[in-house]
């Protein structure tokens, strides 16, 4: 049976000999940890993924490439092992952190994974994959600093769903389709206009320390949560707890219909929907990602907050 | 006194919150089927692609064609049918969650199309197995009945899956295709060497069956076995071809229904060797199922959906048979009666109109008119409704924010539904909830059927990849329709327009995001641009939702050509509108907010 267990991460506590994986993105909290880490753990131990679009030549007003490709090229000099990948690289992904973890993994103490600024089909499949390799993976999500409302988050709609997880039945009595919900409300609508569910409920997450942003998540998503079945809200920093509500939901209506996680919001919650399936793992219990459709879609550059949410997988009788 | 008096203090559901088919139960679908006239038509052994947007009604169309939903109609063209067993018809739903698995494994497209195949004939076998169970239940002797059921799920089990388990009940051959299915891996190679019926052409394991099934049925001529497919805008190109390669082939008494959203059957190319291709009106036939917003069908269907939601829960007391007797009418249901009610009777009478026409059309015209031998005609009925307009936004947005009872009444309720059932209980939801603490009078019936329009205006950014792009472009071409009536000297208006792209590039990047809005009523085309595509000079009509929040005349008087900018939308930001008001731009969203 799988277990999610919360940790509560302190950087003091890295040792040399730990393995640290992260990716870096445009926004500074990508870098986050990976500053705080890369002068305790061994460079040797450290892998990182870089957007290849964050470094190239092309022009890009919303991003400061300069800066990045600098930090990036520090790296390198520092030793440290940097791989350029593009958005749509999942599979080379897992499989480079899956070869890196493997002819470390003798001698290591601990391995922690940055998913901050990941997108969720490299991360979604990361804990159930790897668990198969080691177990007790720290998975590490930085808190970003959301100063401002959702109206200047731009809408980044959707483009498209990508690789479901979790098997389909064939169940044809309609079905309950479990929406995650964040400032992005055009694409949770654009969710419901391309999936035109039978039924849904909402899910939504917030950091406890960030009481603000459920009204207003609430507030932008309003018609949506008008028409739900239900909502449920949880604290990202109950990651197991929002793990454990999430799986009592599919088990409660997979007995009467299929259940689609559909995530979206904070990554916490887009990753504890995702793992839903895979520790249900009942035909009809599925989740399925959604791509961000680029068209009005202005990154914001989110800063980080000292707040980690630490989960790891482990495997019991 | 109107129906929906009766509902203030109502503190029950509102009847009206249900409004996606999928989630109904049997029950609720036959209780609440209205058969409009293309039902009927669509038993036919033709195969046949239905295109409508979405929330046209297609799933009820194809859940009621099911023989064990048409066994419940109550009306004589479904006893024949029933009696006559000359269609069967079963129902088929692509899901995305059905059909993701095989899109975005990385197989080649040989074997993607093997575990389509696969999955879709699993799909088939267990609707087959919901109809024969509704077909075995008409036997009335039990013992005769038992005997047919073991016979068919022996002759199936044996048919489909090469072996006999020794299972008697359609139950347990549901059990049988299910296990199978489950054990499908969608993103492993399909293996050669395990033989499997459902791994063949679609419709295959019916086509076994079909003659075994006659005659075990004992019907008296072999029926045609429809297989009504839904959601067939989820497929990918090469499954599409999968079906179009079936429409090519022997029918063997097996007819497809197939239901899509308007240009979402994006291809005529099939399968087969030496590019052979589908036509339409030879291997198959495409129906539109969009209702006009006037037409017989969708009153009818409009006032059957209000007697019958409102009947579960008011039967004791009140009867409401129709959308008017729900608003209440005022005068004939026309303009002038809702002008009249916004402005006063003075104001509206004849005389008081033509005043006001000539002192906003152009003085040329104003002066000619003197010497017209039919004002009326000459002004009246062309300007009338520009000129309603005019007055009643102006009352809204310059008077103190007086809210007219403008859009209100069942002919404004059923125009600003486009024709769509799925949009009428949206708007009749929102009604509904209106009632339970308010009377529903003119200027609530506006606030309601505006604030809902606006809202459909502003969904249109999220209409997937194609959303800013629609939102954008609808917003100017709404402007642009918009100012014609309401700036300057009265023009007649209306809702009609070409596009201009100035390049052939420029039209090839806007069809995209054109499709979808017509996919998703934001804009109405006719039947034949819907069958046959877009093209230049294609003439297109705003919807009426779009209508309503831009005050645009809900009529195609007239055709305004509109010029497109090439500018990308994310370089267009968010739209604004200009107002005078406080002399500072205002956002969209809060004009709106200020018009409530």
């Amino acid at each position: 049976m799988i277990k999610v267990i919360d940790h509560t991460f302190d950087p003091n506590n890295v040792e040399k000999q730990d393995l640290f994986i992260c990716t870096i993105g445009f926004e500074d909290r990508s870098t986050y940890l990976l500053r705080k880490l890369m002068n305790k753990v061994s460079s040797e131990n450290i892998r990182v993924f870089c957007y290849k679009n964050l470094v190239d030549n092309n022009k890009d007003n919303n991003i400061d490439k300069k800066r990045i490709t600098i930090f990036v090229n520090d790296l390198i000099n520092k030793g440290i092992d940097v791989a350029y990948v593009e958005y749509k690289d999942a599979d080379i992904v897992f499989n480079e952190i899956y070869s890196f973890i493997y002819s470390k993994k003798i001698g290591i103490r601990k391995i922690y994974i940055d998913y901050s600024a990941m997108p969720r089909t490299w991360y979604s499949k990361l804990p159930l994959g790897l668990h198969s390799l080691i177990e007790g993976i720290e998975y590490l999500y930085v808190v970003g600093k959301y100063e401002k409302g959702p109206e200047d988050y731009p809408c980044a709609g959707m483009e498209d769903l990508m690789p479901m997880i979790g098997n389909p039945s064939l169940n044809c009595n309609g079905g309950l389709h479990v929406l995650g919900i964040g400032y992005d409300s055009i694409r949770t609508m654009g969710i419901i206009s391309r999936l035109d569910p039978a039924s849904y409920c909402v899910c939504s997450a917030r950091h406890s320390k960030n009481v603000t942003m459920e009204k207003l998540v609430r507030k932008v998503n309003k018609p949506i949560i008008d028409q739900a079945m239900f909502s449920v809200n949880f604290l990202m920093d109950d990651f197991s707890f929002m793990v454990a509500k999430l799986c009592e939901i599919a088990y409660e209506y997979s007995s009467l219909y299929d259940v689609s996680f559909v995530p979206d919001g904070p990554k916490p919650l887009i990753m504890a929907m995702a793992l839903v399936p895979q520790i249900v793992n009942k035909d009809g219990v599925v989740c399925l990602l959604v791509s961000r459709n680029k068209k009005g879609y202005k990154p914001v550059n989110v800063k980080p907050t000292k707040d980690i949410i630490s989960f790891s997988i482990n495997e019991t009788n | 006194m109107s129906f929906s008096d009766y509902i203030k203090g109502y503190e029950g559901e509102n009847p009206f919150s249900d409004i996606q088919p999928r989630s109904f139960s049997d029950k609720k679908i036959y209780q609440e089927f209205y058969p409009i006239s293309l039902y009927w038509t669509l038993f036919n052994d033709q195969h046949e692609v239905l295109l409508g947007s979405r929330g046209s009604g297609k799933t009820f169309l194809l859940k009621m064609m099911r023989y064990s939903m048409l066994k419940k109609i109550d009306h004589p063209r479904a006893k024949q049918l029933v009696d006559d067993k000359t269609f069967i018809a079963m129902y088929v739903p692509l899901r995305v969650e059905f059909l993701t698995p095989i899109m975005c494994s990385s197989l080649s497209d040989e074997d993607k199309l093997v575990h389509f195949q696969e999955g879709f004939n699993c799909l088939l076998c267990e609707a087959l197995i919901v109809e024969l169970q509704s077909l075995l239940d008409e036997i009335e002797d039990y013992s005769v009945k038992a005997d047919k059921e073991i016979i068919i799920v022996t002759e199936l089990e044996e048919l489909w899956f090469g072996t006999s388990s020794g299972i008697s009940e359609l139950y347990e051959l549901s059990d049988r295709v299910m296990k199978y299915y489950s054990k499908v891996r969608w993103s492993s190679v399909p293996q050669e060497k395990e033989f499997s019926v459902f791994k063949k052409q679609i419709c295959f394991p019916l086509i076994l069956a079909r003659r075994m099934l006659s005659r075990v049925l004992e019907l008296d001529n072999e029926p045609t076995w429809i297989v009504c497919v839904d959601e067939a805008e989820c497929l990918s190109e090469m499954m599409q071809k999968c079906i179009n390669t079936f429409f090519r082939s022997d029918s063997n008494r097996v007819a497809i229904k197939l239901a899509a959203l308007p240009y979402y059957h994006v291809t005529l190319d099939t399968l087969l060797e030496g590019d052979i291709d589908v036509s339409d009106g030879n291997d198959f036939n495409y129906r539109v199922v969009n209702l006009q917003f006037d037409g017989k069908d969708f009153i009818g269907l409009t006032n059957s959906l209000c007697k019958h939601r409102l009947y579960d829960r008011f039967s004791k007391e009140h009867i409401c048979n129709s959308v008017e007797e729900f608003v209440g009418v005022i005068g004939s249901d026309d303009y002038i009666d809702y002008f009249k009610e916004s402005v006063g009777a003075e104001a509206a009478t004849k005389e008081n109109i033509l005043i006001g026409i000539k002192k906003y059309v152009s003085h040329k015209r104003s002066a000619s008119s003197e010497f017209y031998r039919n004002a009326q005609k000459a002004l009246y009925d062309r300007f009338a409704l520009s000129y309603y307009l005019r007055v009643v936004r102006n009352m809204g947005e310059h008077q103190g924010n007086r809210v007219p009872g403008w859009y209100a009444g069942a002919k404004n309720i059923r125009r600003v539904s486009q024709g769509n059932p799925r949009m009428f209980i949206q708007i009749m939801s929102a009604l509904f909830e209106q009632a339970k603490t308010r009377k529903l009078t003119p200027k609530v019936q506006h606030k309601v059927i505006f604030k809902y329009a606006k809202s459909i205006c502003e969904a249109t950014k999220s209409l997937g990849g194609e959303g800013p792009d629609a939102y954008s472009n609808l917003h100017i071409i709404a402007d642009t329709l918009q100012k014609k009536i309401h700036e300057g000297c009265l023009l007649p208006g209306g809702n009609v327009f070409t596009i201009n792209c100035n390049s052939e590039d420029n039209f090839k990047k806007a069809l995209p995001w054109l499709k979808r809005c017509i996919a998703y009523s934001r804009v109405i085309v006719d039947e034949k641009t819907i069958i046959r595509g877009i093209t230049s000079k294609t003439r297109f009509t705003i919807s009426n939702a779009y209508a309503i929040a831009y005050w645009i005349p809900m009529h195609s008087d007239d055709c305004v050509e509109i010029k497109l900018l090439d500018v990308p939308s994310e370089d267009r930001g968010e739209q604004k509108i200009s107002s005078k008001r406080n002399n500072r731009q205002m956002t969209i969203e809060e004009v709106f907010d200020n018009n409530d």
